[in-house]
């Protein structure tokens, strides 16, 4: 188990730096090598560290020790094939590191990053559809289930698209350089992480390299199926591809555009799992 | 210290699992608990230095 976690953070890193690799070709530019993310890491926890005066010093640090723990336990229960619901309630709590993060760091750059972090909830509201696709579909919300009955009737993702377009929007929000990452715009130098630096940052890069495999993992669990580990991986990276494509064609939105964006989506989305439910 | 003990958790509950003798939730449990603590104690170990906190800048 504790093999599989370390070589998620690996993976997420190196899946970080393939990203900024992909968007900066699109782009033009030739990008840092794939393993930047994981120097950057390395760099970090090896950096003068201190707390702000002006931050809340319990609050700063156990943002970055929840970070790591909601993540660790997210991959646990993907490995153990347990239940959707805690996952996404693992998804949620990242909601109060961001926040937490911004907050505690008596930054005004960070507070920002924090209140736009709530104006993003938005971005939560697709796993409800999601969620609610996928039991409306295979009657359970526990992953072995969910394996199971793709197992009999192929990948969800056929099965009910529009449900994997939610988690793919939930997916795109959540990567760096996202058209929907308004928490980390570089108008506010670098949000809500802003005053988190030294080893303060190499643990919220490891946290959030595995949030990042975690999410992919997760989708190919929920609407590909079960595959060879190496096959998961290819999948992943697919995706990955495909987000950092997005990443790097759209312009980061503002504000209140993200929201209406992502809550146009998410009504779209919810109408035809209504209609799926009702009719279906 | 404390990486060291974290360190030591991380791995006992690796190792008993792979020999079953550690439930699988058990074994999540206690690294959920342990790793991030390691992670951060590794780095406050390795660091450069630690000095008192210093403002952080508030804009021009």
């Amino acid at each position: 188990m504790i093999d599989i976690l370390l070589f998620g953070i690996f993976a997420g890193l190196l899946l970080h730096g393939i990203h900024r690799k992909v968007i900066a070709r699109v782009q033009g530019r030739p990008g840092p090598p794939v393993w930047q993310e994981i120097l950057h890491t390395l760099k970090f926890s090896f950096k003068e560290t201190w707390i702000p005066v002006t931050a809340s010093q319990a609050l700063f640090v156990a943002v970055v020790l929840v970070a790591l723990g909601i993540w660790t336990a997210a991959l646990f229960v993907l490995l153990l094939e347990g239940s959707l619901l805690l996952l996404f309630g693992m998804y949620m709590l990242h909601k109060i590191v961001e926040h937490g993060l911004g907050l505690s760091s008596g930054s005004p750059y960070g507070k920002f990053g924090a209140i736009r972090s709530v104006i993003s909830a938005a971005s939560e509201i697709p796993l409800f559809a999601t969620i609610g696709a996928v039991y409306l579909v295979t009657g359970s919300l526990m992953i072995s289930d969910i394996l199971a009955w793709q197992q009999v009737h192929g990948p969800l993702a056929i099965a009910m698209p529009p449900a994997a377009l939610a988690m793919y929007l939930v997916i795109l929000s959540k990567v760096h350089y996202s058209p929907f990452a308004i928490i980390e715009a570089k108008e506010i130098v670098s949000g809500n992480r802003t005053e988190h630096f030294g080893v303060w940052r190499a643990g919220l890069d490891v946290a959030f390299a595995l949030k990042t495999f975690v999410l992919l993992f997760a989708f190919v669990l929920i609407f590909v199926g079960a595959l060879p580990f190496a096959a998961v991986l290819a999948v992943m990276l697919v995706l990955l591809l495909s987000l950092s494509f997005v990443c790097a064609l759209c312009p980061m939105l503002s504000p209140y555009d993200t929201v209406t964006v992502q809550s146009l989506a998410t009504g779209l989305i919810a109408v035809y799992i209504v209609a799926f439910g009702v009719i279906g | 210290m404390g990486m060291v003990i974290c360190g030591v958790i991380c791995c006992a509950a690796g190792a008993l699992l792979w020999l079953s003798l550690l439930e699988a939730w058990i074994s999540a449990l206690l690294i959920v608990a342990a790793f991030p603590f390691f992670v951060v104690f590794l780095g406050l170990w390795w660091n450069a230095s630690e000095r008192e906190g210093d403002i952080p800048f508030i804009g021009y």
